[in-house]
């Protein structure tokens, strides 16, 4: 009888043990999934800045829209320490 | 009435319990031969029947790492991409105006309408394959049936042309092709995970069941890199090759300090983002694979071997009169007869004669053994796919001829990349430190293969050939010492060397009296008048030279007294 018991409290548990294990699994899948939507979407912000950060882009704008030059070499003062 | 009673023989009733048992124990037989016992319709062929039906693998992908800079500039990211796929049957069955769809997707309806038509009775069909996300939204957004996207990685090179030699480019499959790419595919790409899901009959995952194998996502790789000066490298090459319009280039900067890659440019180069009008020799990292003869710019390394053999100091004199010398059946030129000249005077003129004196008085091995310590011959090892060692003649015997040419750089060819190291070997004053396209994080071994007082000789000597008088003027770095070696072969044509092509070199470094970078600049078959290494290798390393020294923060060790003011900083402010 007492035996009964157990193999019903073990059997319990068991179910129960899988059932847990399943929702912690999919609670980290969801956190995974959400990790990796935002490593994606940072992914195309870096794409996204460094596009329009290029050096090609910047000097162009530098020069024609901004009329930017490069200080002519009389005009530099450095602080050398 | 006869009450007589109507027995029912007992048997009858035992028959009937004795059937209804039976079939009942039948009943719980089949139970249980479905469910426990393992027979060859039990229940491991139906739960496995069950399974195949919903249980499904599925693979997760790793994502590929990113490359960056060594400042952390990305150089190449995946992206998720869309492809947007339908299902003929349904789509042509339950949609009857296929004009939206066919406006979101950016094509014809006409176009779009033969597309799904010529594949009717099939099920799956690309509409377009990787959208941007964005567009690819507008398209799901309305709601057509049948129509499906997938997510597919796309790699994106930021630096565009700019690196793309030393980046590389993966295939569709997102497997490295070239470069850097190729070289540590493994380290970048990682390993797909799968997992167990429960599908429904869409296809749809209900639940996520298990993991069976974890993803292990592709690491990241930072090189060493600077894309400032990568990027002003490859402007400065593009511009001297479209003024002397020359065939090719390349340009490679070095740390001097610790021997990693800063800057790799090579002309002509591509667009790693749209590959459709690549040519295949546009893909050639030529810093690696092109082989060039290193002309006058290893005489620096001829000197080292008189240097080391004891017959000469800086002060010997080198008689060059009268301008010319004969070795064999071989007449050897100076541009001018330079009379009676110090030791250095061979280096600051690139003279022939000089040079081919200082040969002809020591062994063959003697400058062979040089030639080999400071790296000609051998792999730099830096760990990129198709890197040739170039050619280094090893013979038993060497005629005069062979031996003056090899001693000015004609009879062996070298990589641009090789070429680098012998100069970060000279700027470091005879210390050997290996080449990394990685970025450093610890200090490797490195290992002196030259005197130190030998190579503060030398060094003074090769500071003199940007000076006024020197041959080449034009690559002196302003604001800074710098030293260095023109070079200006002919080009190896079918028929032997041919005389009105060339090959112009520089290689230097800069400052000299603390070198902080290493840069070798070669201009391939020049074609617009000049072509002398001072004429148009020269000005291209003054330039990238000017500005790696400048982002590099290095504080100028060469300005006019009369432009320097002392100033006392006031106390306290910063």
């Amino acid at each position: 009888m007492v035996l009964m018991a157990l193999l019903l409290v073990t059997a319990m548990s068991v179910i129960y043990s899988a059932h847990s294990s399943r929702e912690l699994f999919r609670a980290l899948e969801e956190a995974r999934h959400a990790n990796n939507e935002i490593q994606l979407e940072w992914r195309q912000l870096l794409l996204e800045r460094s596009a329009l950060a290029a050096h090609a882009r910047v000097e162009s704008i530098a020069r024609s829209e901004l009329n930017m030059q490069s200080a002519p070499e009389q005009l530099h003062v450095m602080v050398i320490e | 009435m006869n009450a007589q009673q109507y027995v029912i023989e007992r048997w009858r009733m035992q028959v009937l319990i004795a059937v209804l048992a039976a079939l009942a124990s039948l009943l719980v037989w089949r139970l249980f031969s479905l469910q426990v016992l393992d027979t060859e319709r039990g229940y491991r062929f139906l739960q496995g029947q069950g399974d195949a039906r919903s249980l499904r693998v599925e693979p997760v992908p790793a994502h590929r790492g990113i490359i960056t800079d060594r400042h952390g500039e990305p150089l190449a990211v995946s992206t998720p991409v869309q492809t947007l796929w339908a299902n003929p049957k349904v789509l042509l069955a339950e949609v009857e105006d296929l004009r939206p769809l066919a406006v979101a997707l950016g094509l014809g309806v006409d176009e779009l309408r033969r597309k799904i038509s010529s594949v009717a009775n099939r099920e799956f069909v690309y509409l377009r394959r990787r959208m941007s996300p964005a567009d690819a939204s507008r398209v799901l957004g309305l709601n057509v049936p049948g129509v499906y996207a997938r997510r597919e990685y796309q790699r994106f090179y930021p630096g565009g042309e700019v690196a793309a030699h030393v980046v590389g480019f993966t295939n569709v499959d997102d497997a490295g092709q070239e470069g850097v790419e190729l070289a540590y595919n493994k380290w970048l790409s990682g390993s797909q995970g799968s997992k167990q899901v429960v599908k429904d009959l869409y296809g749809d995952v209900i639940r996520d069941v298990q993991e069976l194998k974890a993803v292990e996502p592709g690491r990241d790789l930072t090189l060493s890199l600077d894309l400032r000066l990568q990027y002003v490298a490859h402007r400065e090459l593009k511009e001297a090759i479209d003024e002397h319009k020359a065939a090719s280039g390349t340009v490679v900067l070095l740390d001097a300090r610790n021997g990693e890659v800063l800057a790799m440019a090579n002309q002509p180069s591509f667009n790693p983002n749209n590959r459709s009008t690549i040519k295949g020799s546009a893909l050639r990292n030529r810093a690696l694979t092109d082989l060039v003869e290193p002309g006058s710019t290893v005489k620096p390394l001829t000197m080292m071997a008189a240097l080391e053999s004891g017959q000469y100091t800086p002060e010997t004199l080198i008689d060059t009169n009268p301008g010319y010398i004969r070795v064999g059946r071989k007449t050897f030129y100076d541009h001018n007869n330079y009379g009676l000249i110090p030791l250095g005077t061979v280096i600051t003129k690139s003279s022939q004669v000089g040079t081919t004196k200082l040969a002809m008085s020591m062994t063959q091995e003697e400058v062979s053994d040089v030639f080999r310590r400071a790296g000609l011959g051998q792999l730099t090892n830096i760990g990129f796919p198709g890197e040739s060692a170039g050619v280094f003649p090893e013979r038993s015997r060497w005629s005069g001829v062979e031996r003056a040419t090899f001693a000015f750089g004609y009879g062996l060819s070298v990589t641009p990349l090789q070429l680098a190291r012998v100069y970060s070997v000279l700027a470091n004053r005879g210390v050997d430190k290996p080449l990394s396209i990685l970025r450093k994080t610890t200090e490797d071994k490195a290992e002196r293969v030259f005197d130190q007082t030998l190579g503060e000789q030398l060094v003074q000597m090769m500071e003199t050939v940007t000076r006024p008088g020197g041959t080449a003027r034009k690559a002196a770095v302003p604001g800074y010492t710098s030293a260095g070696k023109t070079g200006t072969a002919h080009r190896l044509g079918p028929n032997g060397y041919e005389d009105d092509r060339y090959v112009g070199l520089f290689a230097g470094f800069a400052p000299a009296n603390d070198p902080r970078v290493v840069c070798v600049v070669v201009i391939n078959d020049p074609r617009g008048g000049k072509y002398f290494g001072g004429d148009v290798a020269a000005p291209v390393f003054s330039e990238v030279a000017r500005n790696a020294l400048r982002l590099m923060n290095v504080a100028p060790d060469d300005i006019p007294e009369q432009k320097v003011a002392t100033v006392e900083r006031a106390g306290g402010a910063a």
